[in-house]
């Protein structure tokens, strides 16, 4: 029986340690992650709008999808309110796509710690500056309001996904050039290990945002629902986030 | 010292658990490793194609957008959830893993976590399967200039996959970062049951005879027999044969060999023992044996 209360208890220290050794790597790299993410949309924006020629070089071919300043406006208007997943794909298997190329991309972000966390700035400031390079484009044509009622939906849960996995490779990047008092390789499997749980939830996340993106998105047209959703996503994470955890640790303190 | 591998081996790995028992394990070797995880890369690979061969069967009927929704969903699972699923199921190991005898356990000594399970296939994609699309196809990674591609590419997939074999441990990064370690699971060999080789039934003892030796005289004359190596009579047969005629009074030492005769004895001695057990009755040794308690 003494064995049995052990582990119990154990247990319960251990899921004591896990949130709060979580909580620390959202306030220590996540943050990171999402002053990169914010600061490439804005840099990214700002380029385009001062020289829109920039464009092509922040956003390929594949990914601009004909959304270039050579497209008309009704061209862009059009992709904004697009009810199939493009030529190829219908609802269900959009949004598996999504979900699947958004994951593979997380979990990239957050697997690059092992290379001292240094991919990690670079492949968030990609997708940063694509996406403020689009806005910069579709505010030119008076379009920025839709533009961001289709991005943000399932924006805000993608976006703080991929900050969630960035923050896990810069967690692992962090412990391999600064391990603290441990040994390298003990803050390396520490910090790996906690970070695989942010990399789980972020993942669940990646699935819901997918969902959204690739059927809600593709089904509902009025603007003001579109808003309303990503307000509704946002305030649901918002609260997630500060809310989620609480009283775990109060019985240690 | 436990005695998982009772040769010591320059591929020895000490382990020492949380309450400080050093277990010798024996490091995974490259080859097994590579084999490994060449045949599992092979199955999610088949597997892949054959969900892909459905998808294309369907590719004019009407269940295209399901089979192409399946087709994603499954190759996204193999490619990034085969490994940590089967080391999940298995306690750290996969279906390759199993073949080859090796298993993954935490370095630490702990017992192996998800978590570490998880981290430790976290880098998969950047270790073996992104390089590996980059060196086939280096447009993918840098489309203006192939060359660069290749080369970085290439250089990437060196440091990483050459790692294993930079370190005594043979960590790749996963392990690093999940904090485990793959390790070759001994092969268990029992031992032939010495009661099993056959008894000369003319042989009989009385539960006199046989009450007189207990359970450590019956494990001495077990190695004795063991150690013989099926030789009929040997010196050291004769002399414990001699030492059980005299203690037990055989009168009736015919032309049976030593070791017929201790086979004999052996048998019927055990017999006669777990039958006793059977009663609750442990005899641990002969009366005036060692006094050691």
């Amino acid at each position: 029986m003494r064995e049995f209360a052990l582990r119990s208890s154990q247990f319960r220290a251990e899921r004591e340690a896990t949130w709060r050794e979580l909580e620390a790597l959202l306030e220590r790299s996540d943050s990171q992650g999402l002053a990169i993410l914010i600061a490439s949309i804005a840099g990214g924006a700002t380029l385009v709008s001062r020289d829109v020629d920039r464009y092509y070089d922040i956003v390929s071919p594949a990914e601009a999808e004909g959304r270039t300043p050579a497209a008309t406006t009704e061209e862009l208007r059009r992709v904004l309110y697009r009810t199939s997943g493009g030529e190829a794909f219908e609802l269900q298997a959009f949004a598996a796509f999504l979900f699947t190329h958004n994951a593979q991309v997380g979990l990239l972000c957050a697997a690059s710690g092992i290379a001292a966390g240094a991919p990690v700035p670079y492949l968030i400031a990609t997708s940063g500056l694509e996406l403020g390079a689009m806005d910069a484009l579709y505010r030119s044509r008076g379009l920025g309001v839709e533009f961001w009622a289709w991005i943000l939906p399932h924006g805000i849960t993608e976006m703080l996904a991929l900050v969630l996995c960035a923050g896990a490779g810069l967690a692992i990047g962090t412990a391999i050039v600064f391990p603290g008092e441990r040994s390298r390789r003990a803050a390396v499997a520490e910090t790996g290990r906690a970070a695989s749980d942010l990399v789980l939830g972020a993942c669940a996340m990646f699935l819901v945002a997918g969902l959204i993106e690739g059927i809600f998105r593709q089904s509902v047209q009025a603007p003001g629902i579109r808003w309303a959703v990503a307000a509704a996503t946002a305030l649901s994470w918002i609260g997630y986030f500060s809310l989620a955890g609480r009283g775990h640790g109060r019985d240690l303190a | 010292m436990d005695a998982i591998w009772p040769d010591p081996s320059p591929d020895d790995l000490p382990i020492v658990s949380p309450d400080g028992t050093t277990v010798r394990f024996r490091r995974a070797s490259l080859s097994d490793r590579l084999a490994a995880f060449v045949l599992d890369l092979f199955l999610t690979q088949l597997l892949t194609s054959l969900v892909a061969l459905v998808f294309f069967l369907a590719l004019h009927t009407a269940g295209r957008q399901l089979a192409m929704g399946v087709f994603v969903l499954v190759s996204f699972l193999l490619r990034n959830v085969y490994f940590a699923f089967f080391e999940l199921l298995w306690s750290g190991q996969t279906i390759g893993k199993r073949k080859l005898r090796l298993r993954v356990i935490a370095r630490d000594g702990g017992p192996l976590t998800g978590r570490a399970i998880l981290a430790r296939n976290l880098t998969r994609e950047i270790e073996t399967f992104l390089p590996l699309v980059a060196l086939t196809d280096p447009r993918q990674i840098l489309p203006l200039d192939p060359t660069l591609g290749l080369v970085l590419a290439g250089s990437w997939f060196a440091v990483f996959a050459l790692l294993p074999a930079l370190n005594r441990e043979h960590l790749r990064c996963g392990d690093l970062i999940g904090g485990t370690v793959v390790v070759r699971m001994p092969t268990t060999v029992l031992l032939a049951d010495v009661a099993a080789s056959g008894r000369d039934d003319a042989l009989v003892f009385t539960p006199e005879q046989l009450d007189i030796y207990g359970i450590e005289e019956l494990h001495v004359l077990e190695s004795v027999l063991r150690r013989g190596e099926g030789a009929e009579s040997s010196p050291v047969l004769d002399a414990v044969r001699d030492r059980i005629v005299s203690k037990i009074g055989w009168s009736e030492v015919g032309d049976v060999s030593s070791r017929t005769f201790l086979q004999a004895f052996y048998e019927a001695q055990r017999a006669h023992l777990e039958r006793k057990m059977l009663f609750g009755k442990r005899k641990q040794r002969k009366d005036g044996g060692r006094l050691t308690k």
